[in-house]
């Protein structure tokens, strides 16, 4: 939206017709004749109409039109953005991802698991403006991939960058939570929450899931459990990041539905089985609507001044207006 | 505190045009003297008449050209941005943010402080940090380029474990590029909507491009702070390779020493303060200064808030431009003695 500072400073746009035509149009105006009038004895001296005549009068315009500008840039024009301020803190939240070779079996529509739940994570994130979002991935072992933050640019960068498969071809879930609540014990929000996204057994890692939840249950985080896949036979197609070869197959396995729902409910949560295409986006929708706080926000207004692009147009004109007059023209006055 | 400066120094050099507009009306008011006086022998003009013609045509020319050049002039200086003085600013800002940024140019590798001018940086930052427990921080590093290597965040677990990746293995990449990291910092890189912004650059000073007082500058007219933190010495010590040899370059082994100046500059000129490891002094008083501007927070959410701020001066420099050529046009409007 465009404003101006000093609305009343554009009023002095109504002075420009009455001193144009004081300027240009009275009798008895100066400047006109290159000589005194009586010497003519009394007829007026018609305006060349050649072409240096019409540079004179372009000329004129142009100061005019110069001096408009001026006035609307001494207004102050400024255009104004509206930003929403948080004044209560969001959620901290971590989403722990699975990141094991089976996270590449396309049982949930035509992309991948692994592919699928980045896009449901991508969309969940944006929607979470006041919520602080981090981000574990785990296989083998587990590893921060962004810490929580709000900024959602370095959440996304991390999504485009993670891939399955780089932290090994097992699945230590006890690992994930632990780690997502390594990166929540210092924090001071209302609430803490971990989204835990697998699809298979714990076969890793030093923490059992067990554990891992009844920690999380002592610091007060709540974990959402998430159990992906339909089981059975699925095709599988795999890049390994390390050797760079692509493997194909069909994989047969299942995530552990019951570990999932006593690790959701050790810590107050709940348990998902996103087991249909859709079903994920379905889910963390859920997940959204379970976990919305209260927020205030106050609307601060970021003022962006555009005076300059108007006093650089008048300089021009005034330089060209100079150079029309007295070079062009050649006016005597 | 400056007694003037501009927000656009570029746009200064514009000034050189008055140079070639004062030529051009000196050119065209003898111009129009020879025209004038030429018509009066044409027209048997009586001398005194002439005499009076030419005395207003030269104060009228004179007055014509004066005002033409004070406003040309005053426009200048109004679209540079030029402001003088001190005065109260809107401060819409609430919550505190910090950003450190690392410097990991070759010359940070210098022996000149232990264990390296890095490492010197990473302890000073260590200790600044732990004064702002609840203040959202991230992490940049930068040679040629800035990295975003911690998004803005209160996770400290996650700020610690890479500070101590860099005092680990920090890279060490060619050459600082302190305008462009400035830039990001204190520009581009997205943060909460309304927080008040502090840089920590953790630099020797030896910037190799662009011009990091003008971004200063800019910053602090945007209400963000830079605390300077000069690491090694002003002596200066030899740049190893990676080999841990001197660094030879077409004058012999390269050598590298803080530029204390510039970055006392960075940090005056956007109203930050310098946190100097070898003066403990400067190191209790960038504290203090620290804490002072977090608990600027403890304030009522939306009230507006003011700081003393350089004042702009484009809106009187454009009344300047505006009553001149106002006076220009009455200059040439109105009859002098009669004649024209």
């Amino acid at each position: 939206m465009w404003s101006v500072e000093q609305p009343l400073a554009l009023a002095v746009l109504l002075l420009l017709p009455p001193a144009i035509y004081w300027a240009h149009y009275r009798r008895g105006r100066g400047g006109v004749l290159p000589v005194s009038c009586h010497l003519w004895g009394g007829a007026p001296l018609a305006p060349s109409n050649g072409p240096r005549g019409l540079v004179a009068r372009l000329a004129r315009w142009l100061f005019w039109l110069a001096v408009a500008i001026l006035i609307v840039a001494a207004a102050g024009p400024v255009r104004l953005h509206r930003e929403r301020v948080f004044l209560t803190p969001g959620l901290d939240l971590m989403i722990v991802l699975d990141e094991s070779p089976s996270m590449a079996a396309r049982d949930l529509g035509a992309a991948s698991r692994f592919t699928s739940a980045i896009e449901v994570i991508r969309d969940f994130v944006s929607g979470r403006e006041n919520d602080a979002i981090g981000m574990v991935s785990f296989s083998n072992r587990a590893a921060l991939q962004v810490p929580k933050t709000l900024d959602r640019a370095a959440l996304h960068g991390a999504l485009d960058r993670l891939r399955v498969m780089t932290l090994g071809d097992a699945t230590a879930i006890g690992m994930g939570i632990a780690v997502a609540l390594l990166h929540l014990q210092d924090s001071s929000a209302a609430g803490r929450v971990i989204i835990l996204l697998t699809d298979g057994e714990n076969n890793a890692g030093e923490i059992s899931p067990g554990t891992a939840a009844v920690i999380a249950a002592e610091m007060g985080v709540r974990i959402y459990t998430i159990g992906v896949g339909r089981g059975g036979a699925t095709a599988l197609e795999l890049t390994d990041p390390r050797s760079g070869l692509t493997h194909r197959g069909v994989y047969h396995g299942r995530f552990d539905e019951a570990l999932l729902q006593r690790v959701a409910e050790t810590t107050g949560g709940r348990y998902f089985g996103a087991t249909e295409p859709g079903a994920l986006a379905a889910v963390f929708r859920e997940i959204d609507s379970l976990e919305r706080v209260e927020t205030r926000t106050w609307v601060r207004v970021v003022r962006e001044p555009h005076h300059l692009e108007l006093l650089l147009a008048a300089l021009a004109l005034l330089l060209l207006e100079v150079f029309l007059r007295r070079v062009i023209a050649a006016e005597l006055f | 505190m400056l007694a003037a400066s501009a927000d656009n120094p570029t746009a200064l050099l514009l000034l050189t045009l008055l140079v070639p507009l004062l030529v051009a009306l000196v050119l065209s008011y003898r111009r129009s003297r020879r025209d004038l006086a030429a018509l009066q022998r044409l027209l048997h003009t009586p001398a005194a008449d002439a005499a009076r013609g030419d005395a207003v045509l030269r104060l009228k020319r004179c007055v014509d050209g004066v005002l033409t050049v004070v406003a040309t002039a005053s426009l200048i200086l109004a679209a540079a941005g030029v402001g003088w003085g001190e005065g109260l600013v809107e401060d819409t800002t609430s919550g505190h943010e910090v950003v450190a940024l690392l410097d990991l140019s070759r010359s940070m590798t210098a022996q000149d402080a232990a264990p390296s001018r890095l490492g010197q940086g990473l302890a000073v930052l260590d200790t600044l940090l732990e004064q702002l427990p609840d203040t959202r921080v991230a992490v940049v590093a930068f040679s040629d380029v800035p990295h975003l290597l911690v998004p803005f965040t209160d996770d400290r677990h996650a700020v610690r474990q890479q500070l101590a990746a860099l005092r680990e293995a920090a890279p060490a990449l060619g050459a600082s590029g302190i305008a462009a990291a400035l830039r990001y910092a204190t520009a581009e890189l997205p943060g909460r909507a309304g927080a008040r912004r502090t840089v920590v650059l953790v630099s020797d000073g030896e910037g190799s491009s662009g011009d990091p007082l003008q971004v200063a500058l800019r910053a602090g007219r945007a209400g963000v702070a830079i605390v300077t933190v000069p690491v090694g010495s002003a002596a200066g010590a030899a740049v190893p390779d990676r080999r841990g040899e001197p660094l030879r370059g077409p004058a012999g082994a390269v050598r590298s020493a803080r530029d204390d100046r510039a970055m006392e500059a960075i940090a005056r000129l956007s109203g930050g303060v310098v946190a100097d490891p070898l003066l403990p002094d400067t190191m209790a008083a960038a504290v203090t200064w620290l804490r002072a501007r977090r608990q600027g927070d403890a304030t009522a959410p939306g009230e507006r808030l003011f700081r003393v701020g350089r004042r702009p001066r484009h809106a009187l420099l454009t009344l300047v431009a505006l009553l001149a050529l106002a006076a220009c046009a009455a200059n040439r409007a109105l009859r002098w003695r009669d004649t024209f």
